[in-house]
């Protein structure tokens, strides 16, 4: 895995979150995620969602 | 997070993909999961082994690292931050076998307290969701960051 690109820290409050290496990937499409994804939207499709999704909103 | 050991993790820059490196007897694993969205704020997780040579992801392998508690700790230090950065997002977790998924709701009942009162959890059990009981195993799981939680007091 290339890590080339300069590391950067976000914070969120006083905690050191993520590191972020702009050299990363996205994996938009890879087959292994998109598989994996696809297989639980299917599902997802049957049994709907649970509950607490709607109740935030 | 949870006071549990955990790999030094690093993340794209849209914050969906995350990579660490399992150390153990068998050397160094690299290790990549993935938030991919599936629905408006729903998000499925993903984890596999990085293949560094052939650049294939596989999750079917069992690598015994001697590190299990290790990984855990970090996959759910990946989905505090995950879910810190995207607050509304519902993650789904399935593992690629029964055993899997059974690992990681072992780690989830481990750690309970904790993650209960960070998340609300369901359980996807004979084809229903139910609010997450430990005794219970299930088919898939599912997670969300309660709201009233102060992310700030995390360290």
């Amino acid at each position: 895995m290339p890590s080339k690109g300069k590391k950067v820290f976000n914070t969120t409050g006083k905690k050191n979150m993520i590191t972020v290496d702009p050299s990363l990937p996205a994996f938009e499409n890879e087959p292994f995620f998109l598989k994996k994804a696809e297989k639980v939207k299917t599902i997802l499709k049957t049994v709907g969602l649970p509950k607490m999704i709607g109740d935030k909103k | 997070m949870f006071g549990i050991g955990k790999y030094q993790y690093r993340t794209d820059k849209t914050y969906m993909v995350f990579t660490f490196e399992s150390k153990g007897p068998h050397g160094v694993i690299q290790k990549i999961a993935r938030f991919t969205k599936i629905g408006n704020n729903v998000y499925n997780f993903g984890f596999g082994d990085f293949d560094l040579i052939t650049g294939n992801i596989s999750d079917t392998v069992t690598s015994n690292n001697g590190d299990i508690e290790i990984i855990m700790g970090t996959l759910g230090s990946i989905v505090y931050d995950f879910t810190t950065l995207f607050m509304d997002a519902l993650i789904i977790v399935q593992g690629t076998n029964t055993a899997r998924t059974r690992l990681y709701q072992m780690n989830i009942n481990k750690h309970w307290a904790r993650i209960n009162s960070l998340y609300d959890v369901s359980g996807l059990r004979n084809g229903k969701w139910e609010p997450f009981l430990k005794i219970v195993n299930y088919e898939m799981i599912a997670g969300k960051r309660k709201s009233t939680n102060d992310v700030t007091k995390e360290s």
